[in-house]
């Protein structure tokens, strides 16, 4: 009995170990907030082990513990739930057309070495202006990785209006890079 | 096919999410139109560069190292028993109280105001033993961003005779209640403050009930403490302080 226990948590913590950062990173960078991010990670983490029993040895773990971490964080603010509910799938910005004409994100696109070496700090201060639900899907699928399909499944969303989401995130993020260009003299 | 239509697809291209047939036809293009293929590049240049900025964050080891201890103390084989011990009162105790409350309370709406009013006094107690740590950049992420008043936060200095020092707020998300904790000193004394919006709340009646009958102003004893609020146009300021704050207070209604 204890043995099966420990070999039940030692291969919980060998799989979870894998993808520590991602999930933590993930929590923070939703959240915001160090502390309450460690709050809700830490539930998700439990919740996960506790239900272990029901995870399918060679699926997707990191995509499992994922679903546990979203359901916590729309546990702890009902507001990101609640602007996912309120969201409509109207097309979303396109990144290309949307700054077509922006001679300063031109700019940029053509020195991003410098662009970033220099704008470093204010990419998480843009990142930080996006809307909760823009900033989820973009973390889900730039910075995680997961497929169109797995974040319409986490966020219980069509995928036409994950795309949309996407689309606009990134067009934002861009639009924002471009303000802070500006702002310090990067591009005029 | 055009560059117009290629470049519509750029997001599911950049994500390997299109059909076989739709990422030929823009590889096809791609291959013969120098603008769009270096456009396509420098998009994922961008991308490339900014994922690169965001997976710079690690979970630190303290973290990991209280995550093991929280799994550890859930499998340890005392908790164990307890909770096969535990398994018949607690099937009963919910029976018993779900019962219980529907006598007392039959007709009445909840109340959460109690327990609203213990998460703020837990948020204060965490910060004064360096639970928590504020952050003294005081940047918000974009749902704070209708909080007015976080733009216009009374500063440091000397206020209606008072030594106010502002050391910085953070976001909170705790127990459905979702605000901004920002701490002052006031007169040398830690005063959590703490900016609720009003449609968050609804369920809190007592605390309504205290403010419309104050006209906007209440004050809660807590026993060491005292919960004072201010019922701002958008959103409640409550302080929560050992110290008479009533002057800083006062100050959020002025910004």
């Amino acid at each position: 009995m204890q043995e099966s226990h420990f070999d039940r948590k030692k291969e919980f913590v060998a799989l979870l170990s894998a993808h520590r950062d991602s999930l933590y990173r993930f929590c923070l960078h939703v959240i915001w907030d160090k502390n309450s991010a460690e709050d809700v990670l830490q539930e998700a983490i439990l919740s996960a082990y506790k239900n272990f029993g029901h995870f399918q040895p060679g699926t997707n773990f990191k995509a499992w513990m994922f679903s546990f971490l979203i359901n916590k964080i729309f546990d702890s603010n009902k507001r990101f739930k609640k602007e996912f509910q309120q969201v409509n799938s109207s097309q979303g910005l396109d990144i290309v057309e949307h700054l077509e004409k922006e001679e300063a994100y031109i700019s940029i696109l053509e020195n991003p070495s410098v662009f970033f070496e220099r704008m470093d700090a204010r990419i998480k201060s843009a990142l930080l202006a996006l809307k909760p639900t823009e900033r989820m899907v973009f973390l889900l699928r730039s910075v995680e990785g997961f497929t169109y399909k797995e974040i319409a499944q986490f966020l219980d969303l069509p995928i036409g209006t994950v795309m949309s989401h996407l689309s606009r995130s990134r067009a934002r993020l861009r639009e924002l890079l471009v303000d802070y260009a500006r702002e310090t003299g990067f591009v005029r | 096919m055009r560059c117009q239509d290629s470049r519509r697809y750029l997001n599911p291209y950049m994500d390997s999410e299109l059909d076989a047939k739709t990422c030929t036809d823009i590889t096809n293009h791609l291959a013969v139109c120098e603008a769009c293929s270096k456009r396509f590049a420098q998009e994922q240049e961008i991308e490339k560069r900014l994922v690169k900025r965001l997976q710079r964050e690690k979970m630190p080891d303290e973290s990991w190292e209280v995550i093991l201890e929280r799994l550890n103390a859930y499998d340890s084989p005392g908790r164990r028993r307890v909770r096969l011990a535990w398994l018949v009162p607690a099937a009963v105790v919910p029976v018993v109280t779900a019962v219980l409350m529907l006598f007392f309370l039959w007709g009445k709406a909840p109340d959460n105001t109690n327990s609203w009013s213990a998460t703020l006094q837990e948020m204060h107690g965490k910060y004064l033993k360096q639970e928590i740590s504020i952050s003294p950049g005081l940047s918000w992420p974009q749902e704070f961003q209708g909080l007015t008043v976080l733009e216009h936060l009374p500063q440091s200095g000397v206020i209606g005779g008072h030594d106010v020092q502002l050391l910085g707020g953070r976001p909170f998300y705790a127990k459905d209640i979702h605000g901004a904790h920002i701490v002052y000193t006031c007169c040398n004394t830690p005063a959590s403050m703490f900016i609720l919006r009003k449609e968050d709340m609804r369920d809190l009646k007592r605390a309504q009930r205290l403010l419309d009958k104050g006209k906007g102003f209440a004050v809660v004893d807590l026993g060491n403490m005292r919960l004072s609020m201010i019922d701002l146009k958008e959103v409640v300021v409550c302080c929560i302080s050992s110290h008479e704050t009533n002057t800083l207070l006062t100050a959020f209604s002025r910004t």
